[in-house]
Order: C-alpha cells, then sequence, then structure tokens
C-alpha cells in the first residue's frame, strides 16, 4: 500500500477545472517530483493534500485512511507536514523560535501543566528545545539562530521554512518550489539536504521548476498540465516524453 | 537585561504601587488609578486577541454582562459577592463562548462585526429590558466585604482592584511563556502556516476570547460594586473603542505592558490638560492620529529604541 493514495481527485474553481481526474501514488521514503508549466494545477494538488482546499471530487488517502473531511491541522497530526511557494514563516521571530513554534503537536504534558509551568512541563520544554537546535543544526542554519526570520536571505528563509515544516515531523513532507530563487551553490546545498532528509525515512514530494533540480534528485516524476496528468516515469523517461516536452512548449495537442 | 533583572523591576514598579496609598491623600487619585487598572484588564483583554489578529470591538459588552450578573445575583438573590465574582466573569465567558463559537468559523471580519454588534445587543437589551433596571439603571448594588470589614475608602478598593490586575498579569504571563501563548503568537503571524504545524486555529482563537471575556467579566464584578450603580450607557461602544486604543497607545506589540501605559495615558491625560469629558473624545483623536504617525509601536516603543541604544532588551517586543 502506497503512503499516499489520491483517486480520481478533481477541484473546480467555478467552472474552471483546477485539478481534474488526478490518479497519483507516492510510495514511502521516495521522492516525487511533481512538475508542469505554470497554472498547471500542482500547488492546488499541495493544497488539496494538506487539507486547505475542499476536494470537489475523488479522494485523497494517507496511510490507508480516507482524509478528505480533515482540517489543515488534523492531516498534520496525522503526518502530512508542507512548506509554501513564498516563504511563509513566522516573519518577526527568530530563526530558532520559528522552528521551536513548529514543535506544537510534540508535547505530552496537558495544557494546564504548561500554563502552571510544572516540573514535567518545564523539562519537556527544554527537550523540544534541543531537539530544535538539532534540526537547525542538521540544515545548517544554527549559526542564525537569533536572527529575525523576515531578516534572512531568501535562500535560508526557503532552508528556514523546511526546517518548520520539519519540526512537525511529517512522515510526508510537501515541498513547494524549494530551490526557486536559489543560486546554483544554495540549491546544490539544499538538493543535498532533501536527499538526506529521505535517507532518515521521509518520504517527499517536491513541486519545482528548477529541471535540473528535479531531474537529479526526484525518484519518479509526475507531470500535470491543465489540471490533468499527462505522464508519470523515471526521470530519463521523462525528459524524452513527447507530450512533456510539448507542454512545456506550448505546441498544441503534441 | 537579564531576567533575574526584570523580574526586581517588575517588583519594584508593583511596591511603589502598593506604597502609593501611603504618600497620596487624594481619594481623586486613587480613584483614577482605580479606573487605570480596570481599563488596563480589559485592554489586556483586547491584546490577547489582537495577538491571533482578531480585532475585538465589543469589550464594553463583556464588561457590562459582568457587572450586571454580580450585580443581579447580589442584589436580588443575596447571593454572596465573593462567589458572584467568579460567577460574573464565567457568565461573561460563557457569553463569549456563545457568540463567538459560530462567528470564529467565519473568519476575523466576521468576528469583528459580531463583537461590534454583541456590544449594542447588549446595551440595548439592558437599557429596554424592565428586568435589567431600564435606562435608570440599577442602584444600590452593596459593596463587598470581608467579615466586618466593608470595602469602603478608595485605599481599600485601590487594593483589591492591584490584586486583580496582578492576577490578570500573572495569568496572561503564564499563558504567554507556555505554548499556548507560542500557539497564539504563531497565528497571529501566519495563521496558514500555524495550522500546518498541527495547531487548530479556531479553537486557540476561541479560547483566546473567552479568557480575555472572562477577566472583563471579572473587572465588571467590581466596578458594579465599586460604583454602587450602573447605567447601560456607561457600556457603549465608545468604551468598546477606547479599550482599542488603551493597546494602541501603549503598544499593540507590547501585550501586558501596553494596556496598562496606554490605560495610565487615556485616564490622566485629560485630568492633566484640565478638559472637560465632551472634549475628550477630541483630545484621544488627536492622540491617536500623533501616536500612529510618530509612534506607530505605541509608547513603549520609546523604551526600545532607548534600549537598543543602550544595548539592552528592557521591555523586548514579542510577537
Amino acid at each position: 500500500m502506497a503512503l499516499l493514495e489520491i483517486r480520481s481527485l478533481s477541484k473546480y474553481f467555478g467552472g474552471l477545472a483546477a485539478v481534474s481526474e488526478l490518479d497519483m501514488d507516492v510510495s514511502e521514503s521516495e521522492i516525487l517530483g511533481l512538475i508542469g508549466p505554470n497554472g498547471a494545477g500542482k500547488t492546488s494538488v499541495f493544497n488539496l493534500i494538506s487539507g486547505f482546499f475542499p476536494v470537489t471530487r475523488g479522494e485523497v488517502r494517507f496511510k490507508g485512511e480516507a482524509i478528505n473531511h480533515l482540517k489543515p491541522h488534523e492531516r498534520a497530526k496525522r503526518g502530512i507536514g508542507r512548506t509554501f511557494q513564498q516563504s511563509v514563516l513566522f516573519m518577526g521571530s527568530s530563526v530558532f523560535e520559528n522552528v521551536f513554534t513548529g514543535f506544537h503537536m510534540s508535547y505530552k504534558t496537558g495544557l494546564l501543566q504548561q500554563f502552571l509551568h510544572t516540573g514535567a512541563a518545564r523539562q519537556e520544554e527544554s527537550a523540544v528545545k534541543l531537539e530544535t537546535l538539532e534540526i537547525l543544526d542538521f540544515m545548517g542554519m544554527a549559526h542564525l539562530n537569533e536572527e529575525v526570520a523576515a531578516n534572512l536571505s531568501h535562500g535560508h528563509q526557503r532552508i528556514l521554512s523546511i526546517c518548520v515544516a520539519l519540526a512537525s515531523n511529517p512522515r510526508l513532507l510537501l515541498l513547494d518550489e524549494p530551490v526557486t530563487g536559489m543560486n546554483r551553490a544554495e540549491t546544490s546545498n539544499t538538493i543535498e539536504l532533501i536527499r538526506q532528509l529521505r535517507e532518515r525515512g521521509r518520504t517527499i514530494v517536491l513541486v519545482e521548476h528548477d529541471m535540473k533540480a528535479v531531474m537529479g534528485l526526484c525518484d519518479r516524476i509526475v507531470v500535470l498540465n491543465y489540471g490533468k496528468k499527462i505522464a508519470e516515469g523515471l526521470p530519463d523517461e521523462i525528459k524524452k516524453n513527447k507530450e512533456v516536452i510539448g507542454a512545456y512548449l506550448g505546441k498544441e495537442g503534441a | 537585561m537579564t531576567s533575574h533583572m526584570k523580574r526586581l523591576a517588575v517588583l519594584g514598579i508593583l511596591t511603589l504601587f502598593i506604597l502609593i496609598p501611603l504618600f497620596v491623600r487624594s481619594d481623586y487619585f486613587l480613584h483614577l488609578l482605580i479606573y487605570t487598572s480596570m481599563y488596563s484588564i480589559l485592554g489586556m483583554g483586547f491584546s490577547i486577541m489582537w495577538k491571533n489578529r482578531l480585532i475585538t470591538c465589543g469589550q464594553a459588552g463583556f464588561w457590562a454582562v459582568g457587572a450586571y450578573t454580580s450585580a443581579m445575583l447580589v442584589t436580588r438573590t443575596g447571593l454572596s459577592f465573593w462567589l458572584a465574582l467568579p460567577i460574573s466573569g464565567m457568565a461573561s465567558a460563557l457569553f463569549a463562548l456563545f457568540i463567538f463559537s459560530a462567528a470564529l468559523r467565519a473568519g476575523p471580519l466576521i468576528f469583528f462585526m459580531i463583537s461590534l454588534v454583541s456590544s449594542f445587543i447588549v446595551m440595548e437589551v439592558l437599557g429596554t429590558v424592565e428586568f435589567f433596571g431600564g435606562w435608570e439603571g440599577l442602584m444600590g448594588i452593596p459593596r463587598p466585604s470581608i467579615g466586618s470589614f466593608v470595602f469602603l475608602s478608595k485605599t481599600s478598593f485601590f487594593y483589591f482592584v492591584l490584586a486583580l490586575l496582578v492576577l490578570n498579569i500573572i495569568a496572561y504571563y503564564a499563558l504567554y511563556k507556555s505554548r499556548i501563548g507560542r500557539a497564539w503568537t504563531a497565528i497571529g503571524s501566519s495563521a496558514r502556516l500555524a495550522e500546518v504545524q498541527g495547531i487548530n486555529v479556531y479553537r486557540y482563537r476561541l479560547a483566546a476570547t473567552v479568557i480575555a471575556c472572562f477577566f472583563a467579566g471579572v473587572v465588571g464584578a467590581f466596578y458594579a460594586h465599586y460604583q454602587t450603580m450602573l447605567v447601560p450607557n456607561t457600556f457603549s461602544f465608545l468604551l468598546s473603542i477606547y479599550v482599542q486604543m488603551f493597546a494602541l497607545i501603549g503598544g499593540l506589540g507590547y501585550f501586558i505592558a501596553g494596556p496598562i501605559v496606554g490605560a495610565g495615558v487615556m485616564v490622566f491625560l485629560p485630568e492633566l490638560l484640565r478638559v472637560t469629558e465632551q472634549f475628550q473624545p477630541i483630545v484621544f483623536g488627536i492622540l491617536i492620529i500623533f501616536i500612529v504617525i510618530f509612534l506607530p509601536g505605541g509608547i513603549l516603543s520609546i523604551t526600545d529604541r532607548f534600549s537598543r541604544l543602550i544595548g539592552g532588551d528592557l521591555f523586548r517586543r514579542r510577537g
């Protein structure tokens, strides 16, 4: 059984089909690339998986459970994490606080204990602080701990958004354009980090326009155009697929 | 500035406040301080909602619910004030839960509008329904007492409200320092990202609202027995606007100290300038324009600028 199963998923905005009749599986610990020309519906698929849009038709199943009716925070609890296309961060907070806040779900002590700051609650909090540092260290952001998120460079903001997503300890991580706008060194560094995340057992789906990055990183690729899946396969197969090339070059009916 | 020094500073300020009645013999001055304290509590209620990026325009209504609950319970059923006080808070909290559990689902804008409407409704109901005393209000609300000691003097009421204020500050401080407060900050910063991190945005916002209205209800009960009479017009829409201004003038980023400073300024400034009540809105209007233009971070942002100069973080701005 695949970790994530998408069955004839459709999303209409008025009469416009953002996603139509999409079938897609994501297996445990794979890196799946979701590509397509602008407006192909890639981000819509992310929003449907993470619960930001209600589904028009079809089904999303995660770990075998139908999650159509679940709210974003409930899906997060089940292990779906994501980043956003624009760097959505807690902009006024420091790098450390961004990730620290991201650990919201991991607490075992109750809210009352938290309110009263009991010994157990404080102990737990310092444990979470250590985990926060671990993530920042792993992602190479530890030196920026104190920096306010809004003041970071674009590349660092993108990395930080992955750090925040990691704080929720997701089984499935949806990355929306993780390397877009990064320079070459930052890109290759980020690709390496994403690979290591997979080594550590996370399943990753990413939307990305940087074809070199996608081809080098992904195990499998799904291509969307006008909300429909037009191809699926290994990077080498996708590269040679006529329909894909046609979609990108804008050739009608290719 | 270390947290240890900060604690000392807070204790110092508190001691100063406790000592005030020893040096100040003016009942009127104490009366103004009592109002400042009540308004601070209302303002902090606005702040906790603002932390979640909710704007309320109805705190006067919840203040009224608390005030009338306690007044009616004590005068009509003879219940002890000390029981009526927490019950008033709960009544106000329940009322908030009832109104906002639906409104919050529709988002912050609807929340704002419902809060506005709710305070109008509360005032109209209190005024028109004879049971609540009508527009002439309720009279003869007894003063609180412990055994044979009756709260009569301004000094005794000052200590009473100071205790409420301190409790309020401690509660908010404990909340803000915990995971709950971090979740609120997260929601205020980006509700979308908060949700992805597993925060139930709706429920946390509702909790913040209910907590704020609980305290508004408690301080309402205090108000009823301090004034010994209630008139519906006290709890007008204008007061809800003032509550917003307490927070705004003190500094929206200072969730505890901001409303206290703002309330202090708005209570004492008209006295210092010796303006009569009918001109007060003009003074406040000018003040708010100046604050927004020259000190958009509020009065407390001066301390921030100053402490940045000396390299400390006296009242560091958060969230």
